[in-house]
Protein backbone atom coordinates (compact mmCIF):
# COMPACT_ATOMS: atom_id res chain seq x y z
CA UNK A 1 0.00 0.00 0.00
CA UNK A 2 1.24 3.46 -0.82
CA UNK A 3 1.76 6.25 1.70
CA UNK A 4 -1.19 7.11 3.87
CA UNK A 5 -2.63 10.61 3.53
CA UNK A 6 -3.45 11.52 7.13
CA UNK A 7 -5.25 14.81 6.45
CA UNK A 8 -6.04 16.59 9.73
CA UNK A 9 -5.88 13.38 11.73
CA UNK A 10 -2.19 12.93 12.46
CA UNK A 11 -2.43 14.54 15.88
CA UNK A 12 -2.29 13.27 19.44
CA UNK A 13 -5.04 15.56 20.71
CA UNK A 14 -8.58 15.12 19.38
CA UNK A 15 -10.21 18.01 17.53
CA UNK A 16 -12.85 18.33 20.28
CA UNK A 17 -13.08 16.57 23.63
CA UNK A 18 -16.78 17.22 24.16
CA UNK A 19 -18.19 14.72 21.65
CA UNK A 20 -18.53 17.48 19.06
CA UNK A 21 -21.13 19.45 21.04
CA UNK A 22 -19.06 22.59 20.47
CA UNK A 23 -19.15 21.99 16.70
CA UNK A 24 -22.77 20.94 16.22
CA UNK A 25 -24.81 17.83 16.97
CA UNK A 26 -22.78 15.01 18.52
CA UNK A 27 -22.58 11.95 16.27
CA UNK A 28 -24.00 9.55 18.87
CA UNK A 29 -26.95 11.91 19.38
CA UNK A 30 -27.84 11.45 15.72
CA UNK A 31 -28.56 7.76 16.34
CA UNK A 32 -30.14 8.36 19.75
CA UNK A 33 -32.56 10.96 18.39
CA UNK A 34 -33.42 8.84 15.35
CA UNK A 35 -34.11 5.90 17.62
CA UNK A 36 -36.35 7.91 19.96
CA UNK A 37 -38.16 9.53 17.05
CA UNK A 38 -38.85 6.10 15.56
CA UNK A 39 -40.37 4.94 18.84
CA UNK A 40 -41.94 8.18 19.96
CA UNK A 41 -45.40 6.62 20.32
CA UNK A 42 -43.92 4.57 23.18
CA UNK A 43 -43.20 7.76 25.10
CA UNK A 44 -46.59 8.21 26.72
CA UNK A 45 -48.37 8.13 30.06
CA UNK A 46 -46.06 8.20 33.04
CA UNK A 47 -42.51 8.66 31.74
CA UNK A 48 -39.20 8.44 33.57
CA UNK A 49 -36.01 9.88 32.11
CA UNK A 50 -32.47 9.83 33.49
CA UNK A 51 -30.64 13.14 33.93
CA UNK A 52 -33.02 15.66 32.34
CA UNK A 53 -36.53 15.71 30.87
CA UNK A 54 -35.25 16.88 27.48
CA UNK A 55 -36.24 13.84 25.40
CA UNK A 56 -39.52 13.32 27.29
CA UNK A 57 -40.59 16.82 26.30
CA UNK A 58 -39.19 16.68 22.80
CA UNK A 59 -40.56 13.31 21.71
CA UNK A 60 -43.38 12.71 24.20
CA UNK A 61 -45.34 15.92 23.69
CA UNK A 62 -48.99 15.69 24.76
CA UNK A 63 -48.91 11.94 25.23
CA UNK A 64 -46.97 12.36 28.47
CA UNK A 65 -49.26 12.53 31.49
CA UNK A 66 -46.58 12.75 34.15
CA UNK A 67 -42.86 13.23 33.73
CA UNK A 68 -40.22 12.15 36.26
CA UNK A 69 -36.47 12.73 36.22
CA UNK A 70 -34.11 10.40 38.03
CA UNK A 71 -30.62 11.34 39.14
CA UNK A 72 -28.09 9.77 41.41
CA UNK A 73 -27.47 13.19 43.01
CA UNK A 74 -30.21 15.77 43.70
CA UNK A 75 -28.37 18.33 41.57
CA UNK A 76 -30.15 19.07 38.27
CA UNK A 77 -33.17 21.25 39.10
CA UNK A 78 -35.85 19.02 37.58
CA UNK A 79 -34.86 15.90 39.51
CA UNK A 80 -37.91 14.27 41.12
CA UNK A 81 -36.33 10.95 42.12
CA UNK A 82 -32.89 10.57 43.66
CA UNK A 83 -31.69 7.00 43.44
CA UNK A 84 -28.82 4.71 42.61
CA UNK A 85 -30.39 2.20 40.22
CA UNK A 86 -28.36 -0.70 41.58
CA UNK A 87 -30.03 -0.38 45.00
CA UNK A 88 -33.26 1.59 44.58
CA UNK A 89 -35.72 -0.23 46.80
CA UNK A 90 -37.44 3.04 47.71
CA UNK A 91 -38.88 3.46 44.19
CA UNK A 92 -42.27 1.68 44.14
CA UNK A 93 -42.69 -1.14 41.61
CA UNK A 94 -44.73 -1.11 38.38
CA UNK A 95 -45.34 2.60 37.97
CA UNK A 96 -43.87 3.78 34.67
CA UNK A 97 -45.26 3.32 31.17
CA UNK A 98 -41.99 4.31 29.59
CA UNK A 99 -38.39 4.76 30.73
CA UNK A 100 -35.91 6.74 28.62
CA UNK A 101 -32.49 5.46 29.58
CA UNK A 102 -29.92 7.08 27.29
CA UNK A 103 -26.14 6.73 27.67
CA UNK A 104 -26.27 5.66 31.31
CA UNK A 105 -25.70 1.91 31.37
CA UNK A 106 -21.97 2.27 30.69
CA UNK A 107 -21.54 4.27 33.90
CA UNK A 108 -22.97 1.56 36.15
CA UNK A 109 -20.57 -1.12 37.30
CA UNK A 110 -23.33 -3.56 38.25
CA UNK A 111 -25.32 -3.17 35.04
CA UNK A 112 -27.45 -6.27 35.70
CA UNK A 113 -28.78 -4.87 38.98
CA UNK A 114 -29.68 -1.60 37.23
CA UNK A 115 -31.60 -3.43 34.50
CA UNK A 116 -33.45 -5.47 37.14
CA UNK A 117 -34.51 -2.24 38.88
CA UNK A 118 -35.70 -0.73 35.59
CA UNK A 119 -37.70 -3.88 34.91
CA UNK A 120 -39.24 -3.78 38.38
CA UNK A 121 -40.40 -0.16 38.17
CA UNK A 122 -41.91 -0.57 34.67
CA UNK A 123 -45.63 -1.31 34.46
CA UNK A 124 -46.54 -4.61 32.74
CA UNK A 125 -46.52 -3.74 29.04
CA UNK A 126 -44.26 -0.74 29.74
CA UNK A 127 -41.39 0.08 27.39
CA UNK A 128 -37.73 0.71 28.14
CA UNK A 129 -35.88 2.76 25.51
CA UNK A 130 -32.15 2.48 26.21
CA UNK A 131 -28.99 3.48 24.38
CA UNK A 132 -25.32 2.93 25.17
CA UNK A 133 -21.84 3.17 23.65
CA UNK A 134 -20.05 0.42 21.77
CA UNK A 135 -16.97 2.36 20.68
CA UNK A 136 -16.18 5.62 22.43
CA UNK A 137 -13.59 7.50 24.40
CA UNK A 138 -14.24 8.46 28.02
CA UNK A 139 -16.30 11.49 28.93
CA UNK A 140 -14.55 13.82 31.43
CA UNK A 141 -17.85 14.73 33.07
CA UNK A 142 -18.94 11.15 33.77
CA UNK A 143 -15.43 9.93 34.55
CA UNK A 144 -14.96 12.42 37.39
CA UNK A 145 -18.40 11.84 38.93
CA UNK A 146 -19.41 8.20 38.74
CA UNK A 147 -16.88 6.69 36.38
CA UNK A 148 -17.41 4.83 33.14
CA UNK A 149 -17.14 1.08 33.26
CA UNK A 150 -18.26 -0.68 30.12
CA UNK A 151 -18.64 -0.60 26.39
CA UNK A 152 -21.24 -3.08 25.20
CA UNK A 153 -21.66 -4.99 21.96
CA UNK A 154 -25.10 -5.73 20.55
CA UNK A 155 -24.58 -9.31 21.71
CA UNK A 156 -23.89 -8.47 25.34
CA UNK A 157 -26.71 -5.90 25.36
CA UNK A 158 -29.13 -8.48 24.00
CA UNK A 159 -28.08 -11.09 26.52
CA UNK A 160 -28.17 -8.67 29.47
CA UNK A 161 -31.67 -7.44 28.66
CA UNK A 162 -33.09 -10.82 27.64
CA UNK A 163 -31.97 -12.32 30.95
CA UNK A 164 -34.13 -9.78 32.79
CA UNK A 165 -37.01 -9.26 30.34
CA UNK A 166 -37.84 -12.95 30.13
CA UNK A 167 -41.07 -13.50 28.24
CA UNK A 168 -40.96 -9.90 27.07
CA UNK A 169 -39.70 -8.49 23.83
CA UNK A 170 -36.15 -7.21 23.34
CA UNK A 171 -35.03 -5.45 20.15
CA UNK A 172 -31.36 -4.57 19.92
CA UNK A 173 -29.80 -2.61 17.09
CA UNK A 174 -26.25 -1.44 16.49
CA UNK A 175 -25.29 1.66 14.53
CA UNK A 176 -22.10 2.99 13.01
CA UNK A 177 -19.18 2.25 10.76
CA UNK A 178 -15.46 2.94 10.70
CA UNK A 179 -15.87 6.52 9.45
CA UNK A 180 -18.39 7.39 12.14
CA UNK A 181 -16.27 5.67 14.79
CA UNK A 182 -13.14 7.62 13.91
CA UNK A 183 -14.97 10.93 13.44
CA UNK A 184 -16.63 10.38 16.83
CA UNK A 185 -13.31 9.67 18.54
CA UNK A 186 -11.82 12.88 17.10
CA UNK A 187 -14.85 14.83 18.33
CA UNK A 188 -16.34 15.75 14.95
CA UNK A 189 -20.05 16.57 14.67
CA UNK A 190 -22.89 15.36 12.47
CA UNK A 191 -22.57 18.43 10.28
CA UNK A 192 -19.21 17.14 9.04
CA UNK A 193 -20.50 13.85 7.64
CA UNK A 194 -23.30 13.09 5.21
CA UNK A 195 -26.49 11.28 6.11
CA UNK A 196 -25.61 8.36 3.81
CA UNK A 197 -22.29 7.98 5.59
CA UNK A 198 -23.91 8.00 9.02
CA UNK A 199 -26.62 5.51 8.02
CA UNK A 200 -24.19 2.96 6.60
CA UNK A 201 -23.98 0.03 9.03
CA UNK A 202 -20.88 -2.09 9.56
CA UNK A 203 -21.25 -4.80 12.25
CA UNK A 204 -17.57 -4.57 13.22
CA UNK A 205 -18.03 -0.94 14.27
CA UNK A 206 -20.86 -0.81 16.74
CA UNK A 207 -20.54 2.81 17.85
CA UNK A 208 -23.96 3.01 19.44
CA UNK A 209 -26.34 0.32 20.66
CA UNK A 210 -30.09 0.96 20.97
CA UNK A 211 -32.34 -1.32 22.98
CA UNK A 212 -36.12 -1.39 23.10
CA UNK A 213 -37.42 -3.78 25.75
CA UNK A 214 -41.04 -4.42 26.67
CA UNK A 215 -42.08 -5.90 30.01
CA UNK A 216 -44.55 -8.78 29.51
CA UNK A 217 -48.14 -8.23 30.59
CA UNK B 1 -32.35 63.25 41.41
CA UNK B 2 -28.57 63.43 41.02
CA UNK B 3 -28.17 61.31 44.14
CA UNK B 4 -30.46 58.59 42.81
CA UNK B 5 -28.55 58.60 39.55
CA UNK B 6 -25.22 58.26 41.33
CA UNK B 7 -26.61 55.50 43.51
CA UNK B 8 -27.96 53.58 40.51
CA UNK B 9 -24.67 53.90 38.65
CA UNK B 10 -22.68 52.93 41.73
CA UNK B 11 -24.85 49.90 42.26
CA UNK B 12 -24.49 48.90 38.66
CA UNK B 13 -20.70 48.93 38.83
CA UNK B 14 -20.00 47.14 42.10
CA UNK B 15 -17.24 44.59 41.51
CA UNK B 16 -19.67 41.71 42.08
CA UNK B 17 -22.21 42.86 39.55
CA UNK B 18 -19.51 43.76 37.08
CA UNK B 19 -17.90 40.39 37.44
CA UNK B 20 -21.25 38.68 36.95
CA UNK B 21 -21.98 40.76 33.85
CA UNK B 22 -18.55 40.05 32.40
CA UNK B 23 -19.15 36.37 33.11
CA UNK B 24 -22.44 36.54 31.25
CA UNK B 25 -20.80 38.21 28.25
CA UNK B 26 -18.04 35.62 28.28
CA UNK B 27 -20.57 32.78 28.30
CA UNK B 28 -22.49 34.36 25.44
CA UNK B 29 -19.27 34.82 23.50
CA UNK B 30 -18.14 31.26 24.16
CA UNK B 31 -21.49 29.85 23.16
CA UNK B 32 -21.61 31.79 19.93
CA UNK B 33 -18.01 31.20 18.96
CA UNK B 34 -17.50 27.70 20.38
CA UNK B 35 -17.30 26.12 16.98
CA UNK B 36 -14.56 28.54 15.94
CA UNK B 37 -12.36 27.83 18.93
CA UNK B 38 -10.90 24.52 17.85
CA UNK B 39 -8.96 24.25 14.62
CA UNK B 40 -9.80 22.83 12.10
CA UNK B 41 -13.21 24.50 12.03
CA UNK B 42 -16.33 22.71 10.84
CA UNK B 43 -15.92 22.29 7.10
CA UNK B 44 -12.14 22.62 7.28
CA UNK B 45 -11.25 19.12 8.44
CA UNK B 46 -9.13 17.35 5.84
CA UNK B 47 -10.06 13.67 5.86
CA UNK B 48 -7.13 12.47 3.74
CA UNK B 49 -7.53 8.76 3.09
CA UNK B 50 -9.87 8.35 6.03
CA UNK B 51 -13.16 9.36 4.46
CA UNK B 52 -13.81 5.71 3.82
CA UNK B 53 -16.61 3.44 4.96
CA UNK B 54 -14.32 0.42 5.06
CA UNK B 55 -11.12 0.13 7.09
CA UNK B 56 -8.08 1.21 5.07
CA UNK B 57 -5.93 -1.68 6.17
CA UNK B 58 -8.42 -4.39 5.30
CA UNK B 59 -6.39 -6.80 3.23
CA UNK B 60 -3.85 -4.11 2.42
CA UNK B 61 -1.22 -5.20 4.91
CA UNK B 62 0.36 -8.53 5.82
CA UNK B 63 -2.09 -10.37 8.08
CA UNK B 64 0.49 -10.85 10.79
CA UNK B 65 1.93 -7.36 11.01
CA UNK B 66 1.18 -6.42 14.62
CA UNK B 67 -1.67 -3.99 15.05
CA UNK B 68 -1.70 -1.23 17.63
CA UNK B 69 -3.32 -3.29 20.40
CA UNK B 70 -0.79 -6.08 19.89
CA UNK B 71 1.96 -3.51 20.15
CA UNK B 72 0.68 -2.42 23.57
CA UNK B 73 0.31 -6.02 24.73
CA UNK B 74 3.90 -6.68 23.67
CA UNK B 75 5.10 -3.56 25.53
CA UNK B 76 3.33 -4.69 28.68
CA UNK B 77 4.69 -8.23 28.48
CA UNK B 78 8.24 -6.99 27.82
CA UNK B 79 8.01 -4.70 30.82
CA UNK B 80 6.96 -7.65 32.99
CA UNK B 81 9.34 -10.22 31.57
CA UNK B 82 11.10 -10.54 34.91
CA UNK B 83 8.00 -11.82 36.69
CA UNK B 84 7.01 -14.34 34.02
CA UNK B 85 8.75 -17.45 35.29
CA UNK B 86 8.14 -20.80 36.91
CA UNK B 87 5.00 -22.69 35.98
CA UNK B 88 2.97 -20.60 33.58
CA UNK B 89 -0.60 -20.76 32.36
CA UNK B 90 -1.51 -18.97 29.14
CA UNK B 91 -4.97 -17.88 28.01
CA UNK B 92 -4.53 -16.45 24.54
CA UNK B 93 -7.57 -16.95 22.28
CA UNK B 94 -6.49 -14.34 19.70
CA UNK B 95 -2.91 -15.58 19.46
CA UNK B 96 -1.41 -12.24 20.57
CA UNK B 97 1.00 -13.88 22.98
CA UNK B 98 1.95 -16.52 20.48
CA UNK B 99 2.89 -13.92 17.89
CA UNK B 100 4.68 -11.83 20.50
CA UNK B 101 6.79 -14.78 21.45
CA UNK B 102 7.66 -15.65 17.88
CA UNK B 103 8.50 -12.01 17.59
CA UNK B 104 8.33 -11.21 13.92
CA UNK B 105 8.04 -7.63 12.73
CA UNK B 106 8.89 -6.02 16.02
CA UNK B 107 12.48 -4.84 15.83
CA UNK B 108 12.21 -2.70 18.98
CA UNK B 109 11.86 -5.65 21.23
CA UNK B 110 14.79 -7.68 22.45
CA UNK B 111 12.88 -10.76 23.39
CA UNK B 112 14.46 -13.63 25.16
CA UNK B 113 11.25 -14.96 26.56
CA UNK B 114 11.53 -18.61 25.74
CA UNK B 115 8.55 -20.37 27.18
CA UNK B 116 8.88 -23.59 25.24
CA UNK B 117 9.32 -25.63 28.39
CA UNK B 118 7.05 -28.27 29.93
CA UNK B 119 6.26 -25.68 32.57
CA UNK B 120 3.88 -23.91 30.21
CA UNK B 121 0.21 -24.84 29.99
CA UNK B 122 -1.80 -23.23 27.21
CA UNK B 123 -5.55 -23.12 27.67
CA UNK B 124 -7.58 -23.75 24.53
CA UNK B 125 -11.09 -23.36 25.97
CA UNK B 126 -12.45 -21.89 29.18
CA UNK B 127 -13.84 -25.25 30.27
CA UNK B 128 -10.30 -26.61 30.55
CA UNK B 129 -9.66 -24.25 33.45
CA UNK B 130 -12.16 -26.03 35.66
CA UNK B 131 -10.34 -29.34 35.19
CA UNK B 132 -6.99 -28.04 36.42
CA UNK B 133 -6.01 -28.64 40.06
CA UNK B 134 -5.68 -25.50 42.16
CA UNK B 135 -2.59 -23.80 43.61
CA UNK B 136 -0.21 -24.74 40.85
CA UNK B 137 0.83 -21.75 38.72
CA UNK B 138 3.40 -19.06 39.44
CA UNK B 139 2.07 -16.86 36.69
CA UNK B 140 -1.10 -16.68 34.61
CA UNK B 141 -1.13 -14.66 31.40
CA UNK B 142 -4.66 -13.70 30.35
CA UNK B 143 -4.04 -11.96 27.02
CA UNK B 144 -7.09 -10.28 25.49
CA UNK B 145 -9.47 -13.00 26.60
CA UNK B 146 -11.79 -11.50 29.23
CA UNK B 147 -13.96 -9.82 26.57
CA UNK B 148 -15.15 -13.30 25.55
CA UNK B 149 -16.22 -14.25 29.08
CA UNK B 150 -19.79 -13.71 30.21
CA UNK B 151 -19.31 -14.40 33.91
CA UNK B 152 -16.16 -12.41 34.63
CA UNK B 153 -16.28 -12.81 38.38
CA UNK B 154 -16.29 -16.57 38.38
CA UNK B 155 -13.48 -16.69 35.81
CA UNK B 156 -11.33 -14.44 37.99
CA UNK B 157 -12.11 -16.62 40.99
CA UNK B 158 -10.93 -19.63 38.99
CA UNK B 159 -7.70 -17.86 38.05
CA UNK B 160 -7.17 -16.93 41.67
CA UNK B 161 -7.55 -20.50 42.82
CA UNK B 162 -5.17 -21.79 40.13
CA UNK B 163 -2.38 -19.50 41.33
CA UNK B 164 0.14 -20.62 43.90
CA UNK B 165 0.25 -18.33 46.92
CA UNK B 166 2.53 -15.49 45.89
CA UNK B 167 1.69 -16.09 42.21
CA UNK B 168 0.82 -13.34 39.76
CA UNK B 169 -1.80 -12.83 37.10
CA UNK B 170 -0.97 -10.53 34.17
CA UNK B 171 -3.98 -9.60 32.08
CA UNK B 172 -4.61 -7.37 29.08
CA UNK B 173 -8.04 -6.16 27.97
CA UNK B 174 -9.42 -4.02 25.15
CA UNK B 175 -10.94 -0.59 25.80
CA UNK B 176 -11.38 0.84 22.31
CA UNK B 177 -11.31 -1.27 19.17
CA UNK B 178 -13.40 -2.76 16.40
CA UNK B 179 -15.76 -5.54 17.40
CA UNK B 180 -14.09 -8.55 15.83
CA UNK B 181 -16.39 -10.67 13.81
CA UNK B 182 -14.46 -13.83 14.74
CA UNK B 183 -15.64 -15.36 17.99
CA UNK B 184 -13.17 -17.09 20.26
CA UNK B 185 -13.79 -19.71 22.90
CA UNK B 186 -17.11 -20.25 21.11
CA UNK B 187 -18.38 -16.92 22.44
CA UNK B 188 -18.80 -13.51 20.83
CA UNK B 189 -17.06 -10.45 22.19
CA UNK B 190 -19.16 -9.10 25.02
CA UNK B 191 -17.21 -6.32 26.69
CA UNK B 192 -14.88 -3.40 26.36
CA UNK B 193 -13.34 -2.28 29.63
CA UNK B 194 -12.06 0.87 31.31
CA UNK B 195 -9.36 1.19 33.96
CA UNK B 196 -12.07 1.56 36.62
CA UNK B 197 -13.85 -1.68 35.77
CA UNK B 198 -10.57 -3.53 35.70
CA UNK B 199 -9.52 -2.12 39.06
CA UNK B 200 -12.86 -3.02 40.60
CA UNK B 201 -13.11 -6.48 39.00
CA UNK B 202 -9.68 -7.55 40.15
CA UNK B 203 -9.91 -5.88 43.57
CA UNK B 204 -13.02 -7.97 44.30
CA UNK B 205 -10.92 -11.14 44.06
CA UNK B 206 -7.31 -10.08 44.69
CA UNK B 207 -6.04 -7.85 47.52
CA UNK B 208 -6.51 -4.25 46.42
CA UNK B 209 -2.93 -3.19 47.05
CA UNK B 210 -1.58 -5.86 44.67
CA UNK B 211 -3.74 -4.68 41.75
CA UNK B 212 -1.81 -2.39 39.42
CA UNK B 213 -3.68 -1.05 36.40
CA UNK B 214 -2.04 0.69 33.44
CA UNK B 215 -3.70 2.21 30.38
CA UNK B 216 -2.28 2.56 26.86
CA UNK B 217 -3.45 4.56 23.88
CA UNK B 218 -4.42 7.89 22.42
CA UNK B 219 -6.69 9.18 19.68
CA UNK B 220 -4.21 8.72 16.83
CA UNK B 221 -3.43 5.15 17.84
CA UNK B 222 -7.15 4.38 17.98
CA UNK B 223 -7.54 5.71 14.43
CA UNK B 224 -4.80 3.34 13.30
CA UNK B 225 -6.38 0.45 15.19
CA UNK B 226 -9.88 0.99 13.81
CA UNK B 227 -8.50 1.19 10.28
CA UNK B 228 -6.44 -1.97 10.88
CA UNK B 229 -3.18 -0.23 10.06
CA UNK B 230 -0.01 -1.90 11.36
CA UNK B 231 1.54 -0.33 14.45
CA UNK B 232 4.63 0.70 12.50
CA UNK B 233 2.54 3.14 10.46
CA UNK B 234 2.99 5.39 13.51
CA UNK B 235 6.17 6.55 15.20
CA UNK B 236 7.00 4.91 18.58
CA UNK B 237 6.57 8.22 20.41
CA UNK B 238 3.11 8.58 18.87
CA UNK B 239 2.14 5.09 20.00
CA UNK B 240 3.56 5.57 23.49
CA UNK B 241 1.75 8.83 24.21
CA UNK B 242 -0.89 8.05 26.83
CA UNK B 243 -4.20 9.90 26.84
CA UNK B 244 -6.19 8.52 29.79
CA UNK B 245 -9.50 9.27 28.03
CA UNK B 246 -8.55 7.02 25.08
CA UNK B 247 -7.86 3.66 26.70
CA UNK B 248 -7.13 1.25 23.85
CA UNK B 249 -5.56 -1.43 26.01
CA UNK B 250 -5.87 -1.81 29.77
CA UNK B 251 -3.30 -3.99 31.47
CA UNK B 252 -3.32 -5.25 35.02
CA UNK B 253 -1.04 -7.11 37.35
CA UNK B 254 -2.52 -8.72 40.46
CA UNK B 255 -1.07 -11.10 43.01
CA UNK B 256 -2.34 -13.83 45.30
CA UNK B 257 -0.95 -13.21 48.76
CA UNK B 258 1.30 -15.75 50.40
CA UNK B 259 -0.51 -16.97 53.44
CA UNK B 260 1.13 -16.68 56.81
CA UNK B 261 1.95 -20.37 57.14
CA UNK B 262 3.80 -20.53 53.87
CA UNK B 263 5.60 -17.32 54.66
CA UNK B 264 6.78 -18.96 57.88
CA UNK B 265 7.84 -22.13 56.08
CA UNK B 266 9.80 -20.18 53.49
CA UNK B 267 11.59 -18.02 55.99
CA UNK B 268 12.55 -21.03 58.09
CA UNK B 269 13.87 -22.74 54.94
CA UNK B 270 15.86 -19.63 54.14
CA UNK B 271 17.28 -19.60 57.62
Amino acid sequence: MSRIRWGSFRRLQPISRTFGFDRGLALDRYYIENFLARHQTDIAGRVLEIGYDYYTKRFGGDRVVHSDVLNVEPLPPKTTIVADLTCADHIPSAQFDCIIFTQTLQCIYDARAAIRTLYRILKPGGVLLATTHGISYLCDFDWERWGEHWRFSSQSARRLFEEVFTGGQVEVQAHGNVLVATAFLYGLACEELTRTEMDYHDPAFEVLITIRAIKPR
Amino acid sequence: MAQTLIRTVARAITPQRLRRQIGRWRDQFNERFARWKSWPWVGFVRFGDFRSLTPLGEGGYPQHAPRVDEYYVARFLSAHRAVIHGRICILDPLGYFDRYQKGQDNPRDDRNLSLASPEVVTIATVDELAKLPSDQFDCILAVHCLQFVWDLRSLLEQLHSLLKPGGLVLATMPGIGPWKRVPAWSAPEYWRFTSRTVKQLFAEIFPRDTVQVTVWGNVLASLALLHELPANALRPEELDHVDPMYQIVITVQAGKPRDVERMGAQSSRAA
